[in-house]
């Protein structure tokens, strides 16, 4: 519903110099003038003015109060702060369905665990460890070993992101793995990816001779040393 | 709520929210930040020096790091939303260390960013001359192209605008020889 233009109210805004406000303001009042005129008695446009006047006070006093109010340094910081918020509100809906979707991605790898990225089928002996380390913002938990029946191995792994780490969000992978005599394995595999990934590296030919299973990686400076005992335990 | 409180709730919204904004987008408020950051993230580094922001195409900037003597540091980095820096999409150099034990100097061509750049750990280098080499699909061989040379910085760190031939080649830089200030060779490769 439109309010009626008051010279009282236009009076009152000289006064007031966030002109953002004003549009407030203005409403406000008028609103209240049109409250108060209900009740008052039939009056020209001359005795309404002096009717305002007489039960609102004095223009100037109250337009100076409003200013004070609506300072236009915290008017500015105000409205600024609040575009911004909203700005960065409507930006974060990418990242926010992104990181739903990558959330949803590392609920699905925590469920599905290795078997996402080796088969269990021909798993002959197993080995079980608690190794644990971390290569920047990447921690990594050694899970154990599993011994196919065609001597196949396959190292089991996780890696875990911190994703308030200092470092940006790229994957980490062992490469290479050794036996107690210094031969090397590459250790192609899968992984899932994600902040929490299950990978799998997958070591052929290994010597069926050696009983440990060494990791060694070393990569400008980042270090992470691990030995396995082959102590293999029939899976039922 | 009064102004001041909403002022307030606005300035932690904007300061909570824009953290875990550019944290899970990958957004940085400077090169060096996304420099370091994918450093961390590739497993080198940090660098402990910047030798070069060069200035690509549209507001894309390839950023050079130091990581040691022999190790450099590169990463191309955009402007993304106006005051903030990202990694550029597509394939990365990341760290580029000296090939071999007794390298004492590496370069590469940076086809995206026309320039060449590298490093040697040579302590009295103060020119570098070489060739870059090209071959694209409908070529039968590697072609070379005119000996190039640039100036060494007291950080042994070269670089020299090259504009590239076509959009299809690939390019190498090759045949590398290192200098001293009287034109003395200390070093040559022809890898």
């Amino acid at each position: 519903m439109g309010c009626r233009e008051y010279k009282y109210t236009e009076e009152v805004l000289k006064y007031v110099r966030f002109k953002y406000d004003r549009i407030d303001i203005r409403q406000e009042l008028n609103e209240h003038i049109e409250d108060m005129l209900e009740f008052a008695p039939e009056m020209n446009e001359e005795e309404t003015e002096a009717y305002i006047r007489e039960n609102m006070g004095d223009a100037e006093a109250l337009g100076k109060e409003l200013d004070k109010e609506h300072k236009p340094l915290l008017g500015w910081i105000w409205r600024i702060s609040r575009a911004m918020a909203m700005v960065i509100a409507v930006l974060c809906i990418p990242t926010v369905i992104n990181m739903a979707l990558l959330s949803v991605y590392t609920a699905h790898n925590v469920i599905v665990g290795y078997d996402g990225w080796r088969s269990k089928e021909g798993i002959e002996y197993t080995v079980e460890t608690n190794i644990k380390g971390k290569i920047d913002d990447i921690y990594i938990l050694v899970d154990g070993v599993d011994k196919y029946e065609n001597g196949k191995m396959v190292l089991k792994y996780k890696t875990i992101h911190n994703p308030f780490g200092k470092s940006a969000g790229w994957t980490f992978s062992f490469g290479n793995f050794y036996d107690e005599f210094g031969t090397r394995y590459y250790g192609g595999g899968g992984s899932g990816g994600g902040y929490v990934s299950y990978q799998v590296a997958d070591i052929n030919d290994f010597n069926p001779d050696a009983q440990k299973l060494i990791i060694d990686y070393n990569y400008n400076g980042r270090i992470f040393y691990a030995e396995i005992p082959l102590e293999w335990e029939a899976v039922k | 709520m009064s102004r001041k409180k909403a002022t307030i709730c606005y300035i932690i919204f904007i300061i909570v929210v824009g953290f875990l904004f550019m944290k899970f987008s990958g957004r940085y408020f400077t090169p060096e930040q996304v420099l370091h950051a994918n450093e961390l993230g590739l497993h080198y580094g940090p660098s402990e020096k910047v030798l070069l922001k060069y200035k690509g195409k549209d507001s894309n900037m390839l950023v050079i790091g130091k990581v040691d003597d022999r190790t450099l540091s590169v990463i191309p980095v955009k402007r993304s939303l106006f005051v903030l820096w990202k990694l550029e999409s597509g394939g990365i150099p990341g760290c580029v260390p000296m090939r071999y034990e007794d390298d004492r100097v590496v370069g590469n061509y940076s086809s995206n960013y026309e320039v060449v750049y590298g490093l040697t750990d040579l302590e009295n280098a103060e020119r570098v001359k070489f060739y870059v080499e090209h071959k694209n699909n409908d070529m039968p061989d590697f072609e070379k192209r005119g000996i190039y040379e640039a100036d060494v910085d007291e950080d042994g760190f070269f670089y020299m605008p090259l504009e590239k031939v076509d959009e299809e080649s690939w390019y190498y830089v090759i045949e590398m020889a290192v200098y001293d200030e009287n034109g003395r060779e200390l070093y040559k490769t022809e890898w």
